[in-house]
């Protein structure tokens, strides 16, 4: 027995890829009291009632497992978490195999071939080709200044996805720190939590996100322009955004968290394991944090929809990310100037935005249903 | 002999769910008399529950359903009436109880309110003011002290017991011929238990009404009730006078479950006996006895086939076992 | 330690001395979540628990019993009183010092199914306590989970399965593994049976009866149901609103109640035996148990009791010896 072992975080690898045991007969938790009555072994039912469950000597499913399982089976949040690992792969890898296919463009200056490191640059434009429908050089045509809209775009995706992990990785980290604190001890965390919480809940989250954007901006520019890849080019303030973002929104993950863990802490096992002489920490991170995984899950993949839909309102106000750097949002920017002409061009990245935000949206009311059957109705 | 009240035969009730039929209540039969009270006795899953909503019409259809027999009720056979005359039945000739007061009760009527819409629900020509004054008689009836003021009070305001003593005037307001009480005291302390099993006790003789008293405590059965059903896996392994079920049980799983059971009148220190095992499997009940896997009397055959009800020579006593005591 | 096998039960000295035992939730009201008011759930308990015996704790729900258990083993601070465990007085330890002595108390709990981890393995569920206590090396503690899983009647053969897979029965076994395995001298268990089916209660509790045996454990045994207490207590103390009433041998108690209170619980427990159930004469109490909240004055029982007088409105009955080893705190017992 491998006691050190107990991490939920060794299940969550079977998130995506099915795990083994994926071949067994399905049931329902809820109707089938384990597999009892298999096979029983004689002497065993003679001295208890541990009728023998299911003699194979294998590590059976947990009820976290067992969620899983009903995750894989939902299909709409199955296609989606399809859709975003594409998404994902295209505006990762895309770039680097796009300009060897399509996406050739003549330097103004020069005429060698350019790679993507330069699509979020000024060098990205060929004044005389604007307006381009698709094309086999530029796949979805160009813009009104001459830039690849595919290549924009897979920018555009890919600054909307880092920012969503920026912004989760803060909001998951200080959520969870806050709310089991506040959950646990209670006190002046618990309290500090709540005021915190109103006072976000008050202040419209996108008017304190263009303050900030509005008075540090310059700041951003100049200071955060130096961080490599997300600072490059027009990009610096997209770092000021996740920061402003995860932090309107952790109070929100901090609450769920501290909900939860004021109900696991009444569980008996919490008494159990403080019984058993287990202290505060050991009892936080090894029984209390495990069990908010899937809560803390399904908050943050529905968070990440809307860190996305306000990072491209923000740059749609032109507070984010600033030219020449592409992002979903200022390319939606762009082209509602010339809407009537080009629709083309405005429709692009919205029904990127719109498949992007849906299917995040998909997979967490699909976790929900997993982890919660509950709360379905 | 008087008419049968209630007659059950063959009633099968299934539950189809994802993991496989549920074969919640399988062949099963019964009857009760007018005024008489039957207990039902059996672990939790065995079907009690069930049987009860089977007769009230309350199987929620999917995934439940009444998947065979018949339920007859003063002669007409309760699976064929419409939705209509089964409204008009609920509440007026069978009314029924249930283990958690709270939740029967609507949180924001007071509860002479509920008493008086019960009501004027079935007897059309009652006015409010009759049936109001029949909803604090109600309350006096089961003894809510000043049930005058009372009967203005919201359900919130009265304590688990108290609730239970409103939901038995609710249920009683029309006199029913058939009370059907399902664990009515399972969520009370002993002495509050003792009150309201006092309680029905008295009601049910004073007004005649037949009462199915639905338990797991075998302790209330022998001091309420006049006939025995004890249910096992989804049928009735034995049935039979309750002195008879205490005196001479029949089947192996009465005898061990009277044997498990510690008494407050045993000497200390007895060993119980406990039965081996657990429940079967709802879903895949194996063939032959359902008791087989936990039966010390065991044959070859009560694996092959499943034993009828039938009597066991000892008057109205029947058990479901080829080897009965 | 646990080597010293005892086969029959030697009762012995003092084990667990509770004296004046009060435990007062505050309860919190108004906007800024002021105390309004204190649950008084333990109010004055006395008891004590001798080597080796089972002492039974009954009484209705919300009387305190559970509060007791935990008071008793530090899982909640007392309000005010005395625990001493063999001597050594715990209301006044250290929490460093407290955790030391877990291993010499622990708990067995009601409810099978949120007293395990979801996320555990019987193996890790069992073994959590033998780490804490660094109860030797990985091989060793494995062993000793499979020991232990032997000892309540488990197969070790499941060790690494899930408790969900469990029913009630076993999932009780399990926990009582857990509270076994740092070989503890005290065990609280409270309402280990009452989750359970009637046929399975019988199998856990002629464990709890054959582990004491074995290991010589001595147990506050604590439930609601007297027919239960009554078959695995050597004593029984009864519980009103947050204070014993009355505190005896089993045989006694059940055979002649000195408290009122005690006189109309055991009239109303119902005896599986139609002739019985006929002949009895039921003490039928009025009304409902009062609020720990607002505590009737002077014997909290006066309100509800056929023998009340003016004393008794007024003066705390004490928990006062009134035969021979027999204890009730009431102004006209008998
Ligand atoms: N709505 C339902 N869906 C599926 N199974 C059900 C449903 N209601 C009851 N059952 C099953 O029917 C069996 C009998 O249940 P019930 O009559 O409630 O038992 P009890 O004797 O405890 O009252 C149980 O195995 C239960 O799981
Ligand atoms: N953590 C708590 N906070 C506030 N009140 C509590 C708490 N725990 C128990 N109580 C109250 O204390 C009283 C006694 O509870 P408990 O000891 O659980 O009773 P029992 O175990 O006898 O049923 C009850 O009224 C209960 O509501
Ligand atoms: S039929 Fe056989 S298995 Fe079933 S109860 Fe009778 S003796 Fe036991
Ligand atoms: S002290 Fe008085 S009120 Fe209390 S139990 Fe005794 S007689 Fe009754
Ligand atoms: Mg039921
Ligand atoms: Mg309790």
């Amino acid at each position: 027995m491998d006691t050190h072992d107990h991490k939920p975080e060794t299940n969550a690898s079977g998130f995506i890829a099915p795990t083994s045991n994926a071949v067994e007969p399905e049931f329902e938790l809820s109707t089938v009291p384990g597999h009892e009555n298999a096979a029983p072994i004689p002497e065993e039912a003679a001295i208890a009632d541990s009728a023998p469950i299911d003699p194979k000597p294998k590590k059976s499913r947990t009820p976290f497992q067992e969620s899983l399982r009903r995750f894989r089976r939902d299909k709409r949040a199955m296609i989606s978490l399809i859709v975003i690992l594409c998404i994902v792969v295209i505006a990762i890898l895309g770039p680097f195999i796009y300009h060897h296919i399509g996406g050739l463009y003549k330097q103004q200056l020069g005429t060698h071939i350019i790679g993507p490191d330069v699509y979020h640059t000024y060098d990205h434009q060929e004044l005389d080709r604007a307006h381009e429908m698709p094309s086999p050089q530029y796949w979805l045509g160009t813009d009104g200044i001459g830039r690849d809209i595919l290549a924009r775009l897979m920018q555009g995706m890919l600054i909307s996805i880092v920012l969503a992990v920026v912004v989760e990785i803060v909001d998951i980290s200080l959520g969870i720190t806050v709310g089991v604190l506040a959950g646990y001890y209670g006190g002046w965390i618990d309290q500090f939590l709540a005021r915190l919480a109103d006072l976000l809940f008050a202040f419209p989250g996108l008017l304190f996100i263009i303050l900030v954007a509005g008075i540090l901006g310059g700041w951003a520019d100049d200071t955060l322009g130096a961080v490599p890849v997300i600072g490059a080019g027009g990009n610096a303030r997209l770092l000021l955004i996740s920061i402003v973002l995860a932090f309107t929104s952790w109070p929100l993950m901090a609450r769920y968290v501290r909900g939860q863990t004021l109900q696991i802490k009444e569980q008996q096992y919490i008494e159990a394991a403080r019984t058993s002489g287990t202290n505060d920490l050991t009892i936080l991170t090894r029984h209390i944090v495990p069990n908010l995984f899937s809560i803390v899950m399904v908050a943050s993949t529905l968070n990440i929809a809307g860190t996305i839909i306000g990072e491209a309102g923000i740059s749609y106000l032109g507070l984010g990310v600033r030219p020449p750097g592409a992002s979903i949002g200022l390319m939606i920017s762009d082209a509602s100037q010339s809407l009537s002409a080009y629709p083309w061009e405005l429709l692009v990245p919205s029904l990127t935005l719109v498949i992007i935000v849906l299917s995040f949206s998909f997979i967490g009311d699909g976790l929900r249903d997993a982890f919660d059957p509950h709360s379905k109705d | 002999m008087a008419a049968n009240l209630l007659e059950v035969n063959n009633l099968k009730t299934y539950f189809y769910t994802r993991g496989g039929v549920v074969k919640a209540v399988d062949d099963v039969s019964f009857i009760m008399k007018p005024g008489q009270t039957l207990g039902v006795v059996g672990e939790s899953g065995s079907g009690k529950s069930v049987t009860a909503l089977s007769v009230m019409r309350l199987i929620a259809t999917p995934p439940g359903k009444i998947a065979g027999g018949e339920i007859l009720f003063n002669g007409e056979n309760i699976l064929d009436k419409s939705r209509d005359e089964l409204t008009e039945l609920r509440g007026s000739k069978i009314s029924m109880i249930f283990q958690d007061p709270m939740t029967s009760l609507n949180p924001v009527f007071t509860v002479g309110y509920q008493i008086a819409e019960t009501v004027k629900r079935h007897r059309k020509d009652v006015s409010n003011e009759q049936a109001w004054r029949r909803a604090v008689e109600m309350l006096d009836l089961v003894r809510i002290p000043d049930a005058k003021r009372r009967a203005k009070n919201y359900p919130h305001e009265f304590s688990g017991g108290m609730r239970q003593r409103v939901m038995i005037a609710i249920a009683l307001a029309c006199n029913p011929q058939l009370l059907i009480a399902d664990e009515p005291t399972t969520a009370l302390d002993v002495t509050i238990q003792a009150q309201v099993l006092e309680l029905m006790k008295g009601l049910s003789q004073e007004f005649g009404t037949a009462v199915m008293m639905i338990t797991h405590d075998l302790g209330v059965v022998a001091g309420t009730c006049q006939y025995v059903n004890v249910m096992y896996a989804g049928h009735i392994v034995e049935s039979a006078p309750v002195k008879q079920i205490f005196q001479t049980p029949a089947h192996p799983y009465t005898v061990g479950l009277l044997q498990s059971i510690p008494r407050v009148d045993d000497a200390r220190g007895a060993r119980l006996t406990p039965i081996a095992g657990q429940p079967p499997d709802m879903v895949n009940i194996p063939q032959g006895c359902p008791y087989a896997a936990r039966c010390p009397k065991v044959q070859a055959r009560c694996r092959q086939e499943r034993p009828e009800l039938q009597l066991v020579g000892r008057g109205d006593q029947s058990a479901a076992c080829f080897y009965p005591n | 330690m646990v080597q010293q096998v005892q086969k029959t039960k030697a009762i012995g000295t003092t084990l667990v001395d509770v004296k004046g035992l009060k435990v007062h939730f505050p309860v919190k009201g108004g906007l800024l979540g002021r105390t309004v008011g204190q649950v008084k759930a333990v109010d004055g308990v006395d008891l004590f628990v001798r080597r080796g015996e089972t002492l039974g704790l009954v009484g209705e729900s919300g009387c305190g019993k559970s509060t007791t258990g935990r008071a008793i083993l530090q899982l909640i601070k007392p309000t005010a009183g005395t625990v001493k465990l063999d001597g050594v007085e715990l209301t006044t330890a250290s929490s460093n010092d407290i955790r030391r002595k877990r291993a010499e108390m622990q708990m067995v709990f009601q409810d099978p199914y949120s007293s395990l981890d979801p996320r555990y393995t019987i193996g890790q569920i069992i073994s959590e306590p033998l780490e804490n206590f660094k109860r030797g090396n990985a091989k060793e503690i494995q062993e000793e989970v499979a020991n232990l899983m032997e000892t309540v009647g488990l197969n070790p053969f499941y060790v690494n399965r899930f408790a969900h897979e469990f029913s009630g029965g076993q999932r009780q076994r399990i926990g009582i593994a857990r509270a076994l395995a740092l070989h503890p001298s005290f065990v609280v268990a409270d309402e280990p049976v009452s989750a359970l089916d009637v046929s399975i209660q019988a199998q856990v509790l002629n464990l709890l009866q054959d582990l004491q045996g074995k290991f010589g454990l001595t147990y506050l045994f604590v439930a609601h149901n007297l027919s239960v207490v009554k078959h695995i207590s050597d004593r029984v103390a009864v519980m009103y609103l947050g204070r014993v009433v009355e505190l005896a041998k089993s045989e006694s108690l059940y055979e002649t109640p000195l408290h009122p209170y005690t006189q109309a619980l055991l009239s109303a427990i119902p005896v599986p035996d139609p002739e019985v159930e006929l002949r009895r004469k039921r003490i039928i109490l009025e009304g409902d148990v009062p609020s720990p909240v607002n505590p009737p004055s002077g014997c909290n029982f006066h309100p509800r009791c056929w023998k009340a007088q003016a004393i008794c409105r007024e003066v705390i009955p004490p928990l006062e010896e009134k035969q021979s080893n027999h204890y009730a705190a009431c102004h006209f017992p008998g």
